[in-house]
């Protein structure tokens, strides 16, 4: 059998490993499933595009990140308006809770994420980031700051979540 | 109720998916690769099918002339196709920078609405300036009593009234599409303050 390209074999270790963290990313700037699985398609589009790109400079991780990242606030910015607020779908629980613990995961989870959509663009990167668990100097490549305004930003967005949460509830 | 800390949010963020979703990303992905795939097939396809042309044209007509301007040509679709790779390429790994790529999309949209705006200024009268062409033409280059011939067609049922009915459709559809714009090049402007204000507040001590 003919050995796979390399594109196709990072394509497929993308498609494989951060299938969580494109996910969420597409969550975190559109609440409409229909549209948030045409932004997911449109950012595995541009990084099949951007892979022959791919150095190795930074992780993978950081690499695909930054493409989501982009693409997503294309996406928001064609839409031309903030994400509607739709109900996000019931399965949203872990394996191996009991059924009034997930109710009470799911509905802190919609929350999180009711939260993060709530954040002006440039915050809400900062936290997802800071979800996703990247260091501020992996931050400060994909949003293209320094890693001391990267650490700012994040606090920023950190008491702001917390503040719109608090509010909310 | 206080939210938890910001840990336990970070646990409920990046909880696993389900097995459904997981599913419905591998779709996705397997899709993406396709289509991928296909767009620079048919770009490839494309730059092939134009230098066979080009080819052709030279064995037909082998003279020093045609091939300067098929070499040309060709070193042309080539360069155009490798310029057109390596800027999208660009586009995409650029990470971070945004203000640069909201001005880049400002300028775009900017650019999109002047056209737009200029379609929508020129579409009615591009049109009576037809109808009018038309009148002259079938009266041997007299326009006397044009308005009341245009007026005439365009209240009785005929390719008059057809003609004004494909302009008002037209013009709604331009207007719509000029709003969206608008809405856009307003949201643009929206972000690219709140990416400044970002900015100055990363440097405030």
């Amino acid at each position: 059998m003919a050995p796979e390209p390399p594109r196709d074999a990072l394509f497929r270790r993308v498609a494989t490993d951060f299938t969580g963290l494109i996910s969420r990313i597409a969550l975190s700037y559109e609440a409409d499933p229909a549209l948030r699985r045409d932004l997911i398609q449109d950012i595995l589009l541009a990084i099949w595009m951007a892979l022959p790109a791919y150095r190795g400079a930074a992780s993978l991780k950081t690499f695909v990140a930054s493409i989501a990242q982009k693409r997503a606030i294309s996406h928001v910015t064609r839409r031309a308006r903030e994400p509607r607020q739709v109900e996000l779908p019931p399965d949203l629980a872990s394996a191996g809770l009991l059924p009034d613990e997930i109710a009470v995961r799911n509905d802190l989870k919609r929350q999180v994420v009711e939260a993060i959509q709530l954040l002006p663009l440039p915050q809400r990167e900062a936290v997802v980031l800071c979800f996703e668990g990247f260091s501020y100097q992996e931050m400060s490549e994909i949003l293209g700051i320094t890693p001391n305004a990267a650490m700012l930003r994040c606090q920023r967005a950190k008491a702001n979540l917390r503040s719109i949460m608090e509010r909310r509830s | 109720m206080t939210p938890p800390d910001f840990d336990e949010l970070a646990r409920l963020w990046t909880q696993e998916q389900s097995p459904e979703e997981q599913r419905e990303f591998q779709r996705l992905a397997r899709r993406a690769g396709r289509r991928a795939k296909a767009l620079e097939y048919a770009e490839h396809g494309m730059g092939a099918l134009l230098i066979i042309a080009v080819l052709a044209a030279f064995f037909l007509n082998s003279e020093p002339a045609t091939l300067i301007v098929g070499g040309l040509t060709v070193a042309a679709i080539l360069w155009a196709g490798w310029r057109r790779h390596h800027r999208r390429e660009a586009q995409l790994i650029d990470a971070g920078n945004r203000e640069a790529m909201l001005d880049h999309a400002l300028r775009n949209a900017r650019a999109r609405r002047n056209r737009s705006a200029a379609g929508l200024a020129l579409i009615a009268p591009g049109f009576l300036l037809g109808a009018l062409f038309k009148y002259s033409v079938q009266n041997g280059g007299e326009i006397g009593g044009f308005l009341a011939a245009f007026v005439a067609s365009v209240t009785s049922v005929g390719w008059g009234l057809a003609g004004l009915i494909v302009l008002l459709l037209a013009m709604a559809w331009l207007l719509r599409s000029h709003l969206a714009i608008r809405r856009e090049l307003a949201r643009l402007e929206a972000l690219r303050a709140e990416y400044r204000e970002e900015a100055r507040l990363d440097r405030q001590p």
